[in-house]
C-alpha cells in the first residue's frame, strides 16, 4: 500500500503550497505597494499611484 | 394597513401592465419545460424521474428574472423615498412587495404544477405533494431574493451577482421541495419533509424584510 | 444617525482604542514578527509529524497524510466565515471601523482556505472513492461554503464606496450566517437519503493520538498563518484608506489654490 499514492499526497501537498503561497504572496504585495504609495504620499508630492488625484478636484 | 394595501395594488397592477403578470410567468415554464425533453431525450421515465428538479429549478429562474428590477425600480423612480417616509415599517413594506412578486410567478407555478407534471410523467400519487410543496417552497425563493435585490440596488448590473448571492442559499428549499415530491412518488411519507420546508420559509418571512429593509437604509446613508 | 454627540464615555475599553489605526498599526507591528516565527515552527513541527511521525491508516494506507492539511482547511473555512460574522456585527451594531476592515481581509482568506479543503478532498478522493469528485454531503457544503464566499467578495468588489461595501456585506454575511447552519443540516439530511451506507470518510469519528496530534498541530499552524495574514492585510486596507483620504484632501487643496 505504502508508495503507491504517493502522487496524490504529493498532489494535495503542491496544490495546498500554491494556495498557500498565492494567499501570503498576495498579501505581501499588497502590503508592500501600500506602504510604498503612502510614504510617497506623506513625503508630500510624490507619485499619487494609479488614481490622479486632480480628477477628484470639483 | 391602507398604505400596504395601496402598496399591494401598485405591485399587482405593475406586474400586469409590464407584462411580468402571471400569464407570463405560465409561458415561461412551459418553454422550460418544452425544452427538457429536446435537452435529455424523449425518454418518458428519464423525465418522470427528474421532473420534480425541473419544476423546481424553473420556479428558481423564474424568481430570479424579475428580481434585480424589484427594488431597483422604486430606488429610480423615487418611490423608495417615499415608502421610508410613509411611516409604515419598512420590512412591512417589502414583506408585501415579496408577496407581490410571489403571487406573480410562484403561485402561479403551484397552481399549474399538476398539469406541467402530467407532461413530465409525474407519478399522479405525487401531483398534490408537488402543488403544496411549491406552495410552501416557493414564497422563500422570493423572500431570499428580496435580500439579494436590497443587496444590489445601488448596482446598474446587479443581475449576474444577485443571482450569484442569492442561489446558494436557497438549497435547503430546492433540497426538500424536491425530495417531498420523490418521497410521495415511492409511495412514502412527506410530513418530515414538509415541515422542515414549511420551517426554513417562515424562517425566511422573519430574516428576508428585515435584513433586506436594512440594506435597503444602510445603502442610503 | 443621533444628532446629539455621544457623552463621553469614561474609558474606552481595549477594543474600542483600537478603533484608532494607529494603535492598532502598533498593537500588529508588535504582533507580527512572534506570529510569523510561531506559525513557521508550527508548520515545521506539524509537517514533520504528519509525514514522518504518524503511522499509515490501517484502511486509507499513506493518503491519511492528506488529511493533515484537510481537515485544519476546513476548520480554518469555518473559522474565517465565524470572525467574518462577528465582524459584521461590529460593523452594524457597533460600527467599530477596524471591523469592515477585519470583514475585507478575512474574505479572500477564508475563500482560499476553502478552496484548499475542497481540492484536498477531491485529490484524497480519487484513490479512496475512485473519482475526483464525489457528491459526499462534506464535500458538498465545503462548496457552498465556497460559493458563498465568492458571492461576498464579488459584493465587495461590486460597491465602490468602502462604508457602504462594508454594511452590505455585513448584512450578507449575516444572512449567511444564520443560512448556511440550515444549508449544512439539508445537505447532510439530502446525503443519507441518497446513500444511507456510511461511506468510508477522511476524517473517522474515530482518530489515534499518534494521529491527532500532528492534526491538531497543523490546524494550530493554519491558524496562526490567518491571524499574522489577518494582521498583515488589516495594515494594508488601513493604508489604502488613508491613501485615498489623503487623495482627496490634496485633490481639494489643488482644486482651491
Amino acid at each position: 500500500m505504502s508508495g503507491s499514492h504517493a502522487g496524490f499526497i504529493l498532489a494535495a501537498y503542491g496544490a495546498t503550497a500554491l494556495i498557500l503561497a498565492a494567499m501570503i504572496g498576495a498579501s505581501l504585495l499588497g502590503w508592500r505597494s501600500a506602504r510604498r504609495r503612502l510614504a510617497a504620499l506623506e513625503a508630500g508630492r510624490g507619485p499619487a499611484g494609479p488614481r490622479a488625484p486632480d480628477l477628484r478636484a470639483p | 394597513m391602507t398604505t400596504l394595501r395601496a402598496i399591494m395594488i401598485r405591485e399587482l397592477r405593475l406586474a400586469r401592465r409590464i407584462g411580468a403578470g402571471a400569464g407570463l410567468g405560465l409561458v415561461f415554464f412551459l418553454i422550460l419545460i418544452a425544452l427538457v425533453p429536446f435537452a435529455v431525450g424523449p425518454d418518458q421515465k428519464l423525465i418522470g424521474r427528474i421532473a420534480p428538479a425541473i419544476l423546481w429549478i424553473a420556479a428558481l429562474l423564474a424568481t430570479l428574472l424579475g428580481l434585480d428590477r424589484l427594488l431597483q425600480a422604486d430606488e429610480d423612480e423615487g418611490v423608495t423615498d417615499q415608502l421610508l417616509l410613509a411611516g409604515t415599517p419598512l420590512p412591512l413594506i417589502l414583506l408585501v412587495k415579496a408577496l407581490a412578486h410571489w403571487l406573480a410567478t410562484g403561485l402561479p407555478l403551484a397552481i399549474a404544477a399538476p398539469m406541467l407534471g402530467l407532461m413530465l410523467a409525474i407519478e399522479p400519487a405525487a401531483m398534490l405533494p408537488l402543488t403544496l410543496s411549491l406552495l410552501v417552497g416557493t414564497p422563500t425563493l422570493t423572500l431570499i431574493g428580496l435580500i439579494g435585490a436590497a443587496l444590489t440596488v445601488s448596482l446598474r448590473r446587479g443581475g449576474l451577482l444577485l443571482a450569484i448571492l442569492v442561489l446558494p442559499l436557497t438549497i435547503p428549499t430546492l433540497i426538500f421541495g424536491v425530495t417531498i415530491v420523490r418521497e410521495a412518488a415511492a409511495g412514502r411519507a412527506v410530513a418530515t419533509p414538509l415541515m422542515l420546508l414549511g420551517g426554513v420559509t417562515l424562517l425566511m418571512v422573519v430574516i428576508g424584510p428585515v435584513a433586506a429593509a436594512a440594506a435597503l437604509r444602510l445603502a442610503r446613508n | 444617525m443621533d444628532l446629539a454627540p455621544p457623552p463621553a464615555p469614561p474609558a474606552p475599553a481595549a477594543w474600542m482604542r483600537l478603533a484608532n489605526p494607529a494603535v492598532f498599526n502598533a498593537l500588529a507591528d508588535r504582533l507580527l514578527l512572534p506570529l510569523a516565527v510561531l506559525t513557521l515552527a508550527a508548520f515545521a513541527f506539524g509537517l514533520h509529524g504528519a509525514f514522518f511521525a504518524s503511522p499509515a491508516d490501517y484502511q486509507q494506507g499513506e493518503t491519511v497524510r492528506i488529511m493533515y492539511i484537510h481537515v485544519p482547511a476546513a476548520w480554518l473555512a469555518m473559522f474565517a466565515y465565524a470572525g467574518m460574522a462577528v465582524s459584521a456585527l461590529g460593523t452594524l451594531v457597533f460600527r467599530h471601523p477596524l471591523a469592515d476592515v477585519a470583514q475585507k481581509a478575512a474574505a479572500p482568506l477564508g475563500a482560499g482556505f476553502t478552496l484548499i479543503c475542497l481540492l484536498t478532498g477531491a485529490i484524497w478522493g480519487r484513490p479512496m472513492w475512485g473519482t475526483w469528485w464525489e457528491w459526499d454531503a462534506r464535500l458538498t457544503s465545503v462548496l457552498i461554503l465556497f460559493l458563498v464566499y465568492l458571492g461576498i467578495m464579488a459584493l465587495w468588489r461590486a460597491i465602490d464606496e468602502p462604508g457602504r461595501a462594508a454594511r452590505a456585506v455585513a448584512i450578507l454575511t449575516l444572512v449567511g450566517a444564520a443560512n448556511l447552519p440550515i444549508i449544512k443540516f439539508s445537505v447532510d439530511w439530502w446525503y443519507t437519503l441518497h446513500q444511507p451506507a456510511a461511506v468510508f470518510r477522511i476524517d473517522g469519528p474515530t482518530i489515534h493520538p499518534s494521529m491527532l496530534v500532528p492534526l491538531l498541530v497543523m490546524g494550530l499552524a493554519f491558524l496562526l498563518l490567518h491571524l499574522v495574514l489577518m494582521l498583515l492585510r488589516m495594515k494594508t486596507e488601513l493604508a489604502l484608506r488613508r491613501i485615498e483620504r489623503l487623495q482627496i484632501v490634496a485633490a481639494e487643496r489643488g482644486g482651491a489654490g
